[in-house]
């Protein structure tokens, strides 16, 4: 028989991200739960330094920060028009009004806003409706705290 | 509210978003449905701006989000790498570490470009991330990273 491929992949395991500071980042990350499971420090020859977090709600919820940013005269926001650019990491919510909740927490813990909650209709094959908010992470990044519902 | 109770307001990892060109936008669904996501929804984006989108689901790997209209071609891997905020490379999980060849070689058959070969990345500092890893250009030059982690978190399945 031949073997199934595709069955082989387990789980999304993290995306990777650019960062100016660390420390900052740790700083931000970890009041929404983060927690490192690995560090690395700079290393002779190498000009990163980097940390895996992973968020206890699901293993498949890490972010892989990389101290690198800084040379780049472009936004993150500027490569979200650009083919192939991976520019948006989703939470998904347990109730519609934990949006809400988290997006003024993400404030409170120095997240920049972005787009406050909103309710939003989607149109296609099935009818769905989300309550969606965005905040800038301490480097722009894009965060978005999501929960779909069906409306049909 | 405290970082707990944010941790049980969160389910999990939703989705990432991915900017395609409306030129590569039938390929790179049909690219990602050869590793294993199915188009779970497709509409325009609820702006009337015209612009595409689709939601590719994965039972073990959540969601992507494809927005239609990308224009412009990727920075060379050093600057995308060094551009502060910038989610730079999108990382799948496998349980053996045979399947970081498997998967890399799938993903080359549907057309991927190659970045990095299955290798053994070993840290010096601590072995939590000792793995196997394999990197790859998707069609719009979007790097994804296959792992195998020694010390493997696995995820349920969504379903």
């Amino acid at each position: 028989m031949e073997k199934n491929v595709p069955g082989a992949i387990v789980g999304h395991h993290h995306n990777a991200l650019c960062v100016s500071n660390i420390k900052e980042s740790l700083r931000f990350y970890e009041a929404l739960g983060f927690h490192q499971s690995s560090a690395r420090e700079k290393s002779p020859g190498e000009h990163d330094r980097k940390t895996m977090l992973v968020h206890p709600s699901d293993p498949g919820t890490c972010i892989e920060l990389y101290e690198c940013g800084g040379e780049s005269h472009t936004l993150a926001e500027d490569h979200k028009e650009m083919a192939g650019s991976w520019w948006q990491f989703c939470f998904e919510m347990q109730a519609p009004e934990d949006v809400d909740r988290i997006y003024e927490y993400a404030l409170s813990i120095g997240g920049k806003p972005r787009i406050a909650p909103v309710d939003v209709k989607m149109y296609g094959p099935r009818k769905q409706m989300c309550r969606e908010a965005f905040v800038f992470g301490p480097d722009g990044e894009i965060i978005e705290f999501v929960i779909y519902k069906n409306l049909d | 509210m405290d970082r707990n109770v944010f941790c049980k307001a969160v389910k999990g990892y939703h989705h990432i978003a991915l900017t395609v060109s409306d030129a590569r936008w039938d390929r790179v669904i049909e690219f990602y449905k050869g590793i294993g996501f199915h188009l779970k929804y497709s509409f325009h984006h609820p702006s009337g701006n015209g612009k595409r989108m689709a939601f590719l689901e994965s039972e073990k790997a959540g969601y992507l989000e494809l927005f239609g209209m990308g224009t412009g071609q990727l920075p060379d891997d050093r600057e995308l790498m060094h551009t502060t905020g910038k989610f730079f490379h999108m990382c799948l999980a496998v349980d053996k570490p045979e399947d970081v060849d498997a998967v890399y070689e799938l993903l080359l058959s549907l057309g991927a470009e190659e970045r990095i070969a299955p290798r053994e990345n070993i840290q010096r500092s601590s072995h939590e991330m000792d793995s196997r890893v394999a990197f790859v250009y998707g069609l719009e030059r979007e790097i994804i990273e296959v792992i195998y982690l020694k010390v493997m978190q696995k995820k349920e399945s969504r379903s």
